[in-house]
């Protein structure tokens, strides 16, 4: 993921989920449903359809740039209801390998 | 000495205001208590550690690299809001700490500190003029204040040199300076983020490891260099978390435009310093007091 701002301008940190999902404080959200969070929010962030999103692949393979990665945590962060560190996908790479570490935490945080 | 014309090839004061003046309140949400507005150094696997406590280490830190203790008089290079001035006063009995920022914002806050011993001058390293040599200069994450981005190799070496020939002019003989400074790491300068360099910090850029060397070579013996990009990925994450916390004060000081900026510059940093895109290097420097002249003289 290198640093660009190609996407700086559409999404924003502090401003409202682009996710179409409602928007909800999510404390025990399982694997299951921030994994579809993600798929949700990739696929609309990429103009895909969902089934076209595959959980393995790494991010920065579906073109998410750190600036947009920035965003996609920071929504997240909204929804889950939990602060998230940026770095996280990088750390955990794939929509699984996220979904799974942040049921965990979240179980955790409980 | 090179001849190359280098005033005014770094941040000006309008970018400085940018950046610096956005508010003293705004800072203070996600600042420690002490203002400090640097990479700290923080305690591996201590789960008790603090930002605060991570500052003061750092400041620390470079104050026994500068051999600064006890001095009579000692320099800040970019004093920010004043916490090594403080500290040097208060902890490590220096009689005289002098400053030289740019921001007005942070010459006023130090004024305000109450401390006669310190004395800050709103002036560019370009234009300052000790009346007496110093026992010890610090500069903590000015250096990237130096050039901008647009600047070419020879232009960025001249203004390098520059700094370095005039800290060995004000230092005394066999005088120590500690520098920290953010560096190019795993990325290349066409890289950097024009959302940094434009909409945050206008005006700046880092150098690379390499260009340190050479622009201090000859000037300053590398007495130890420590690259603390881990340590720098923690604060900026502990500034984020600080300012998410008190978002909402936050956008009622400055407003959301601006509080959106800061979160968006902390998360691209913690990333850049998390994945070694950026380094963060403190170098502990000694002057050569007889130093071997530039071919070009």
């Amino acid at each position: 993921m290198e640093i660009q701002s190609s996407q700086i301008e559409q999404i924003s940190t502090v401003s409202q989920s682009s996710n179409s999902q409602e928007n909800i404080s999510k404390k025990t959200a399982t694997a299951a449903e921030i994994q579809d969070w993600l798929v949700c929010y990739l696929a609309e962030l990429m103009e895909n359809k969902p089934d076209e999103i595959d959980v393995t692949i790494p991010f920065d393979r579906y073109g998410l740039d750190s600036s947009a990665a920035i965003g996609m945590i920071g929504d997240l962060e909204s929804w889950i209801g939990i602060e998230l560190d940026p770095t996280l996908p990088y750390d955990y790479p794939s929509i699984e390998t996220l979904a799974r570490h942040l049921a965990e935490e979240s179980k955790v945080n409980v | 000495m090179n001849t190359l014309k280098t005033q005014n090839l770094g941040t000006s004061a309008e970018a400085i205001k940018h950046h610096y003046d956005v508010g003293n309140d705004f800072y203070q949400l996600w600042l420690d208590s002490t203002n400090t507005y640097s990479g700290a150094l923080w305690e591996e696997n201590d789960a008790n550690d603090t930002l605060e406590l991570a500052q003061l280490r750092k400041l620390d830190f470079h104050i026994n690299q500068a051999r600064a203790k006890g001095a009579k008089r000692v320099l800040d290079i970019g004093c920010g809001w004043g916490s090594t001035l403080k500290r040097l006063i208060e902890v490590h009995d220096v009689e005289q700490a002098f400053g030289l920022t740019l921001s007005k914002a942070q010459a006023e806050w130090i004024a305000s500190l109450n401390l006669p011993q310190a004395e800050v001058k709103l002036e560019s390293w370009q234009d300052h003029s000790p009346v007496e040599p110093y026992d010890a200069i610090i500069s903590l994450e000015a250096f990237e204040h130096f050039t901008k981005l647009e600047l070419s190799h020879k232009e960025r070496i001249a203004v390098y040199r520059k700094f370095f020939s005039h800290c060995h002019q004000w230092l005394k003989p066999s005088g120590w300076m500690s520098l920290q400074v953010s560096t190019y790491g795993n990325s290349r300068r066409e890289d950097s983020s024009q959302f940094v360099f434009t909409e945050v910090l206008p005006e700046t850029d880092f150098p690379t490891l390499a260009e340190i060397i050479e622009g201090s070579e000859r000037i300053f013996e590398i007495v130890a260099i420590r690259n603390y990009r881990q340590d720098y990925e923690y604060t900026l994450k502990a500034w984020l978390s600080r300012l998410k916390a008190n978002r909402a004060a936050g956008i009622e000081l400055v407003g959301k435009e601006v509080v959106s900026r800061f979160e968006k510059y902390l998360s691209l940093s913690s990333i850049c310093f998390h994945q070694g895109i950026s380094n963060l290097f403190c170098f502990t420097l000694r002057r050569i007091d007889n130093p071997r002249k530039d071919s070009s003289c």
